[in-house]
């Protein structure tokens, strides 16, 4: 599926770009010849914002957009792949190599790449960019580094300070203008003071102020924001003060960084106490964050969360916190003010205690475990616009021995969220460094040995899943844990049917699906369920199948999980379709792919689509099938991930079958419209409704439409309708009285009843 | 490079399934490049040699490193955040064993 709006993502700016036009100039020259352009400079020299401009102002010159990925929150160089991925918006579902996966994506499309902060991350930036830029003919990548990435083919631009004028205390307001310097000033003092004009008075001194902080944007616009409360004059003359002072013992060859400390001294020594340890606390955020989140970690040593929010307000005002989110608000600190800050948190010895604060707060957002039910969407928004907060979190109590356990935990907690977000490497990888640090006998082991298991399980990496899965049962069992010894036998059994031992692992399924009633785990019994359903139907046991999917629904309604809901009522239209009762197949698999909409699950959606699209097939709208496949293609490769092997056969015949039939130029168009479509097209397409979405049973006004009901079943509704028992209609309809409680359930499932004289009273009015 | 004796002999296994002829190509180009790399850097560590088990899609890689870390470090590098790393012994054919790299038995 085609995604809706322009391509490609840059973060928005809330300031005016001020001046480097010969730089900007020299970027896009650079971009039209080579394929790797790095931006080098040191820290607030303004690498960032010329690349994301250059970026912007370029992007229509790439087809498939430009997209920034952010990389000054990414600390572990494995993950880089990975983190790039997401950038682009992509899941990372797969085991297989993740540049082979980012490259497949990228081969076929114009792309320009800005890695932003790549100093840190140099060697695997440049060993990715190497492997993309060889296998994706049309990708550029804007790279923004503190040093050269070295690698074939770059070309590099030193990005330099913003041009300041000589001393000339003559000089006019209008010549002074010309520079760079003066400007970015005078735009970032008219938003502080809005009569600030550049005059007589003025100019000298601001002229004066750009040449002290040596033409280095972040430096000047901290020194800008101090015009709330002094004049130009001042705020050079109390430079010109402290700048010996505080620009001595840098590096001598480093003299703009020298500057740009001195300037963050400066800033630092301006504020109050109050303000001075807000700024140290909320250096242990990495990327955004909220208020919420500030309050809780940052109110400490007699800091009531009540002023934090003045305190926030503070610095934002002077330009050290900015803020960002059109929404909710959230604040971030510009990385060097960042690693300022948390250089004077470590001088003043409490950071720890604050970093123990920053992972209590995001284990507890962890552990609001609402990845099944209907505020399933916002909880994974929230932990996925924080994902640098919660990575930072585990890293920090992987790192503490005393709290190991604690992150094992918080990294189990996150399970549906690596999955359904596509995290999968790094939560394996999370998980695989937990284990490392957990004692033999640690409570938290068991869980995340399974944690870890289904993950690998999900990518596909049976032999992994495999190990992680019996180590999990040993484990669970030693430590009498009967939660992770019935998760632990559920996914074993998955991974024994995958490796072809199907009656086992439904037999190893159905022993854990009695661990989980037992223990009154009702997500684990549908997980249960839903897998013994799967089993079944790919072993071709209808009934069976039919009875674990019902069984799912039934408690995924009643416990409000749309998750499993999803997958339940699916796999009932899949019975329901190879018992060709296309009509019951297409509610059922429609109720699937709306509770799937509603829980933001994509692969939920590409299933939902795609099986849609064999029931059209058999159902002769060939052209619809064609359209439905597409749009699933589209939306797996959004993803990106596949259709599981064991249905291939099903998509695949059922493309044959209508490519068969009709002519290829309506084949073309038909799979055309369906590349095209937007997830909200393909999904109101799919429904057969372009502008309502679909009701899910329990929804619609029950029993509204009798037209999914077979000939047979309108019989069966009949006979209960005249109070005959379940064997009492066996009997009159010569099946078995199984068949008929088969009957009635469908019936149920149909019209989206509980109890049979809602049948009854269906049936007076039919 | 660290004494020789110093140095141990490290197996890293690969997953090489969905990878295509250049991708595959790409993948050992990467590796080699990670540790060119971190060598350049001052860690003490070789690309030995690549055995491919093209019927089973999967390939191993020998290094040889002063520690696994490294040999885990090159594998991040080159986005194998899952690499399972693990200690051999290179043994020649008469039975007499080596703990180090196949050159340093000359």
């Amino acid at each position: 599926m085609a995604s809706g709006g322009p391509p490609g993502r840059l973060r928005g700016e809330l300031t005016e770009f001020v001046g480097r036009r010969a730089e900007l100039a020299l970027v896009r020259q650079a971009l039209g010849t080579a394929r790797l352009v790095t931006l080098i400079g040191p820290g607030g020299i303004g690498k960032t914002r010329l690349a994301i401009e250059a970026a912007s102002s370029t992007r229509r010159a790439f087809g498939d957009g430009a997209w920034l990925a952010e990389l000054g929150g990414l600390r572990d160089a494995a993950l880089l792949v990975p983190e790039v991925a997401r950038s682009l918006g992509l899941s990372d579902r797969s085991a297989r190599w993740a540049v082979a996966g980012l490259s497949d994506y990228l081969a076929g499309r114009q792309v320009l790449l800005v890695l932003d902060q790549c100093e840190h991350l140099a060697d695997a930036c440049a060993v990715m960019a190497d492997a993309l830029l060889r296998g994706c003919p049309r990708l550029r990548i804007m790279a923004t580094s503190r040093h050269v990435l070295g690698v074939a083919g770059e070309v590099t631009l030193t990005v330099p300070p913003m041009t300041v004028p000589d001393d000339c205390p003559s000089a006019a307001a209008g010549e002074l203008l010309q520079y760079e310097a003066v400007r970015l000033f005078t735009d970032r003092a008219t938003a502080v003071q809005p009569g600030f004009t550049l005059d007589a008075a003025s100019g000298p001194a601001v002229a004066g102020v750009c040449r002290r902080l040596d033409g280095i944007p972040l430096a000047i616009e901290l020194a800008a924001v101090r015009l709330r409360s002094l004049s130009p004059r001042q705020i050079l003359s109390r430079l010109d003060s402290r700048f010996p002072l505080l620009s001595c013992g840098g590096p001598a060859d480093q003299p703009h960084h020298r500057a740009l400390q001195a300037t963050l001294e400066w800033s630092y020594g301006l504020l109050t106490e109050a303000e001075q340890s807000m700024w140290r606390r909320v250096s242990v955020f990495v990327g955004s964050f909220d208020l919420d989140a500030a309050e809780a970690i940052c109110a400490i040593d007699g800091v009531a969360p009540g002023e934090i929010v003045d305190l926030i307000d503070a610095l934002v005002a002077k330009s050290i916190l900015l803020r960002s989110g059109s929404g909710s608000a959230r604040y971030r600190l510009l990385d060097t003010i960042g690693e300022f800050g948390l250089h004077k948190l470590r001088g003043l010895g409490n950071e720890r205690r604050l970093r123990l604060q920053h992972f209590r707060w995001y284990a507890g957002l962890a552990a609001r475990q609402e990845a099944f039910g209907r505020q399933r969407v916002p909880w994974i928004a929230a932990l996925n616009t924080d994902h640098e907060n919660l990575r930072a979190a585990l890293e920090f109590a992987l790192c503490e021995p005393s709290e190991a356990a604690a992150g094992a935990e918080m990294a189990c907690d996150l399970w549906r969220y690596w999955e359904t977000h596509g995290h999968l490497t790094e939560g394996r990888r999370i998980l695989s460094a937990a284990l490392d640090r957990l004692d033999q006998g640690a409570t938290a082991r068991p869980r995340t040995l399974w944690v870890a298991g289904y993950l690998a399980l999900v990518q596909d990496d049976l032999p992994a899943a495999r190990t992680l899965l019996e180590t999990a049962l040993t484990a669970a069992r030693l430590a009498r844990n009967a939660s992770s010894l019935a998760y632990a036998s559920t996914l074993l059994g998955l991974v024994r049917y995958g490796t072809g031992a199907a009656g086992e692992g439904r037999d190893i399924a159905e022993a854990a699906l009695g661990l989980h009633r037992r223990s009154g785990d009702q997500i684990g019994e549908m997980l249960a369920l839903s897998q013994i359903g799967y089993i079944c139907l790919c072993s071709g046991e209808m009934s069976a199948a039919a009875d674990r999917y019902r069984e799912c629904a039934r408690l995924a309604e009643s416990t409000g999980n749309v998750w499993y809901e999803t997958y339940a009522r699916w796999g009932l239209g899949v019975v329901a379709w190879l018992l060709d009762n296309h009509d019951a197949a297409v509610v059922q698999v429609r109720a699937a792919l709306r509770a799937a909409h509603d829980s933001g699950d994509q692969i939920g959606m590409a299933l939902g689509l795609d099986t849609l699209g064999w029931i059209a097939a058999s159902q002769h709208q060939r052209a619809r099938a064609l359209t439905m496949l597409a749009a699933a293609d589209s939306g797996w490769a959004a993803i990106p991930a596949v259709l599981p092997a064991a249905l291939r056969e099903h998509h695949d015949s059922a493309l044959d079958a209508a490519r068969h039939v009709l002519p290829d130029s309506a084949s073309r168009a038909a799979l055309a419209h369906g590349s095209a479509m937007s997830t909200a097209e393909a999904i109101a397409f799919a429904i057969g409704d372009a502008t309502q979405p679909p009701s899910r049973p329990d929804a619609r006004q029950p029993g509204a439409n009798a037209g999914p009901l077979t000939r047979r079943e309108r019989e069966v509704a009949a006979l209960v309708a005249r109070g005959l028992s379940n064997s009492q209609i066996a009997a009159e309809l010569v099946i078995s009285a199984r068949t008929v409680e088969t009957h009635v359930q469908h019936i149920m499932d149909k019209l989206g009843f509980r109890a049979r004289a809602q049948i009854a009273a269906w049936s007076a009015g039919h | 490079m660290a004494d020789a004796a110093d140095r141990r002999l490290y197996l890293v296994e690969h997953d090489l399934r969905g990878l295509s002829s250049p991708q595959l190509a790409s993948l050992h180009r990467t590796l080699g490049e990670a540790v060119r790399r971190a060598f350049c850097r001052g860690s003490p560590i070789r690309y030995v040699q690549r055995i491919d088990v093209p019927d089973e899609h999967r390939c191993l890689c020998l290094f040889e490193a002063a520690g696994p870390e490294m040999v885990r470090h090159v594998n991040d590098i080159a986005q194998f955040p899952l690499a399972r790393v693990v200690a051999v012994l290179s043994s020649a054919p008469d039975g007499s064993t080596e703990e180090r790299g196949p050159d340093d038995r000359r």
